[in-house]
């Protein structure tokens, strides 16, 4: 049994314009180096889950609980060096008025003793156009290039826990299918516990450890990795949706 | 020819460190900063009433300097953590600075023409030396704030103009970011002030009426031609500067020139501001292309 | 497109600014002197006393003149560049009207005369620079001693004065002038407007008049005033036509023409031969009483005398209600 690495505890936010809570009650546990991910239609609650966790949205209801912590009452910033959010739009991941490198310089930063390769070998890993593009500003690069740099620098330093709040759905089907691919071997390969939302079933199937489905806030359904096998695409769509 | 280009050099070079503030808050924090209209005046008042009390003009520079940057300082904690815009913010200041120059002031104009100035030994000398000194001055000005754009801390303040949500997520203090910006660009502007009052011989309570529309106007004409002509993103924080010292001196260039050609002066404000609103109009398109 | 027209204008302008007119070069005999005169911002009191200024030089100089307008309209880098422009052009002399041209003009022209007009600077000012000065601020003296004859029985006057540097000195001239002819001048001091309501709630009973001197702060609220002395019949006599049209009785002043004539017999002076610093600061003598009739007829007071006093004295009498419309230059 591995430790629990993240824990929602009773999970409620509200928001004072709207009966229902966005979300209500959630009860759930991460362990280390699951990849989980959240499936639910729009306005399920998934993505509110995931910015409670990066500590955009605040709420005071409820527990997370992250290696024995409770980090909701954790400002944005002093969850930064934890918790790691990529998003569809990549205003959100990058600094799109700044370079590759400049991008770079900055997440480095907070991490001073780290040595690591030049900025160049490291980025052809994910992407060999990124590196003959280091002195480019990233709003130069395509949808697919920024996304793969983001995941680049996201996992720099591996966080806690990588948040991928659909971060290939603004992207054309075959460069979303590409990165998706690249994203799951990355976290698999280097161990790093990630949430990920998505409305792609099959990608939920091909590269989710776990799932969790939301309902209108609730937790409507839980599947473990055994109970996965069996499932099809068209099964985990009417179990979820 | 010699004479307009000599009046439009000196009449850019005291309003360098000026357009250097523009630079920072328009184009690295991306906020128009009116607070400059009054830290101008603020840097002069200062300057003057305690150059005028007898006391060293170096101190009083340094404290018109200071009270530059507090000017600053007060206009980021009125964005209240990036909630009000920081365009309300700074004429919110510049607003409460009317009331504040003419406390510190006492009189709506202090005349600097018999005391003794950071610039008054070298002019006194010949006027060469005078100019050169000025130079001198805005030049130490000059590569202290090149140093500090280029060291991480310029970085972080591009960043910060850029996606301070980000930066925040990143771990940064957006606060003390936002702080410091908008406190260097006022102190700036200040500098500016003291330089201006030293050498048109006052300090003025009217003085920095509509001084950073002009500078931001300058620094987007600047801009419109070098940026374009800048390849190399390393080299962005020099071609900003350069576009800054070349739009206020072409400003200058153009409203001399006007000038020369006898245009009646009621249409210079409109010619200018035409010409104005034609970059801003392409400085915008080309910033919204992808 | 737009990008195009920018630039195209742009480089218009480069090239026509670039084109200096050549200079008429005529024969020296007959060339003209050459005068500038920097207006700091548009107002009709700026354009009285530059045709006081024009029209006085004009008349009583041998040789042909020619003036050279400078409007900067309130734009401090304009009028910079404007004063560029007239040393660019070998001005023979410079008048800039108001304190804050005349600074600048000092600090800039060091090599020709320059007569500011209407500039209230220390006499320290004038050591570096061949400057001339047309004061026309009106001593508090000469106000106190107006009163006193319009008025002679009345002892008991306030004065109202904002904290100003620059008034204290005139409010304390004016008490000790007060004090010379028997007249007791109580001072209330205001640090802002709201507190001129109190003050002239608080007013003494035995106040027989309220005396404003040229002071902004107080003068930008004397309909307060106004009203009070129109309340308790009692005098509001002031130092500026303003303050007359917006509500008090009269005021000793200065006509802005006046201060050109003034300005311009110095400029002859100084194109005669003489240092403009050996010309002592030029103070104005020819005095205008402005009345406001509404207001003398509410505050109980004596339009006649004071008629009579500035006829004895030979100032002007301008009746501020006809001027509003004016009908009177």
């Amino acid at each position: 049994m591995m430790m629990p690495l993240l824990h929602f505890e009773n999970l409620t936010l509200r928001h004072p314009s709207l009966e229902r809570p966005i979300l209500h009650h959630i009860e759930y546990t991460v362990q280390q180096g699951d990849c989980v991910v959240v499936l639910g239609a729009n306005g399920s609650g998934k993505s509110s889950l995931l910015k409670l966790l990066d500590g955009r949205y605040k709420t005071n209801e409820g527990k997370i609980i992250l290696k024995n912590k409770n980090i909701l009452s954790l400002s944005t910033q002093e969850r930064a060096g934890c918790i790691h959010t990529l998003t569809q739009n990549a205003q959100d991941n990058l600094f799109l008025n700044l370079t590759l490198f400049e991008n770079y310089q900055l997440i480095q930063n907070k991490h001073k003793a780290d040595e690591i390769d030049s900025l160049a070998d490291y980025l052809r890993a994910f992407n060999p156009n990124l590196a003959t593009k280091l002195n480019v500003l990233v709003a130069r690069l395509s949808g697919g290039e920024q996304q793969a740099f983001a995941l680049a620098l996201a996992v720099l330093y591996p966080p806690e826990i990588l948040l991928l709040d659909e971060h290939t759905s603004a992207l054309d089907p075959k460069t979303a299918e590409h990165l998706m691919a690249l994203t799951a071997h990355i976290i698999h390969e280097r161990q790093i516990t990630a949430l990920l939302t998505t409305h792609n079933v099959n990608h939920a199937l091909a590269y989710g450890d776990r799932i969790l489905a939301l309902k209108e806030g609730l937790v409507h359904d839980r599947i473990e990795r055994n109970d996965k096998q069996n499932l099809t695409a068209e099964m985990l769509m009417a179990r979820c949706y | 020819m010699i004479g307009l280009l000599l009046a439009t050099l000196t009449q850019s070079l005291t309003l360098i460190p000026l357009a250097l503030g523009i630079n920072l808050s328009y184009t690295l924090l991306r906020a128009t900063d009116m607070t400059i209209d009054g830290s101008f005046v603020l840097g002069a008042g200062v300057f003057a009433q305690l150059s005028t009390m007898g006391i060293s003009p170096f101190i009083a520079f340094l404290v018109a300097l200071t009270c530059g940057a507090l000017a600053g300082t007060f206009t980021a904690f009125l964005q209240n953590g990036g909630k009000v815009d920081p365009l309300l913010a700074g004429i919110l200041t510049s607003f409460i600075l009317y009331s504040v120059n003419m406390a510190i002031m006492g009189r709506p104009n202090i005349n600097l023409l018999n005391t003794p100035t950071l610039f008054s030994t070298a002019f006194a000398h010949s006027t060469t030396l005078g100019w050169f000194s000025v130079a001198l001055a805005v030049g130490l000005i000059v590569v202290a704030f090149y140093t500090l754009l280029q060291s991480r801390f310029g970085l972080c303040l591009r960043a910060f103009g850029d996606n301070p949500a980000l930066l925040s997520r990143q771990g940064y203090n957006v606060t003390y970011l936002r702080v410091a910006g908008f406190s260097l660009n006022n102190l700036l502007a200040a500098a500016s002030g003291a330089i201006t009052a030293q050498i048109i011989g006052y300090a003025d309570i009217g003085m920095g009426v509509g001084m950073t529309l002009v500078g931001i106007g300058a620094i987007v004409l600047g801009q419109h031609l070098i940026l374009p002509l800048v390849k190399k993103q390393y080299l962005r924080a020099g071609s900003e500067l350069l576009a800054a010292f070349i739009g206020i001196t072409l400003y200058f260039f153009i409203l001399n020139g006007l000038l020369r050609l006898n245009i009646n002066p009621i249409y210079l404000k409109l010619l200018l501001g035409v010409l104005l609103a034609l970059f801003l109009r392409t400085a915008t398109q080309k910033a919204s292309l992808p | 497109m737009k990008r195009l027209l920018a630039h195209f204008s742009l480089v218009t302008l480069l090239l026509l600014s670039a084109c200096d007119k050549p200079h008429n070069t005529r024969n020296p005999a007959q060339k003209p002197i050459q005068i500038g005169i920097i207006i700091p911002i548009e107002h009709p009191a700026m354009d009285e006393i530059t045709s006081g200024f024009e029209d006085t030089l004009s008349a009583t100089l041998k040789q042909p003149v020619k003036f050279q307008v400078m409007r900067a309209q309130g734009d401090i880098n304009l009028q910079r560049a404007m004063i560029l422009q007239l040393q660019n052009k070998n001005i023979d002399l410079y008048a800039p009207i108001a304190t804050q041209p005349t600074e600048m003009t000092a600090a800039m022209i060091k090599d020709r005369p320059i007569v500011g007009l209407a500039a209230l600077l220390p006499d320290s000012a004038r050591e570096h620079s061949q400057l001339a000065l047309v004061d026309d601020e009106i001593t508090p003296t000469q106000i106190i001693q107006f009163i006193h004859a319009v008025y002679p029985l009345k002892t008991q006057f306030t004065l109202v004065y904002s904290n100003n540097d620059k008034i204290l000195p005139q409010v304390n001239e004016a008490v000790a002038a007060g004090k010379t002819l028997g007249i007791q001048i109580n001072t209330r001091m205001i640090t802002a407007l709201p507190d001129l309501y109190s003050i002239a709630q608080s007013l003494s009973p035995q106040t027989q008049g309220i005396i404003v001197l040229k002071d902004v702060l107080v003068v930008s609220g004397i309909a307060t005033l106004s009203k009070t002395a129109n309340e308790k019949h009692i005098a509001l006599i002031s130092a500026d036509d303003g303050s007359v049209q917006n509500g008090s009785g009269f005021a000793l002043g200065v006509k802005e023409y006046q201060i050109g004539v003034e300005g311009a017999k110095v400029a002859l002076n100084i194109l005669q031969g003489t240092h403009a610093t050996d010309i002592p600061v030029v103070k104005m003598t020819n005095l205008s009483v402005f009345i406001n009739p509404e207001a003398l007829t509410a505050q109980g007071q004596d339009i006649q005398s004071i008629q009579e006093q500035a006829e004895k004295q030979h100032y002007a009498v301008v009746n501020v209600s006809d001027a509003r419309l004016g009908a009177v230059k």
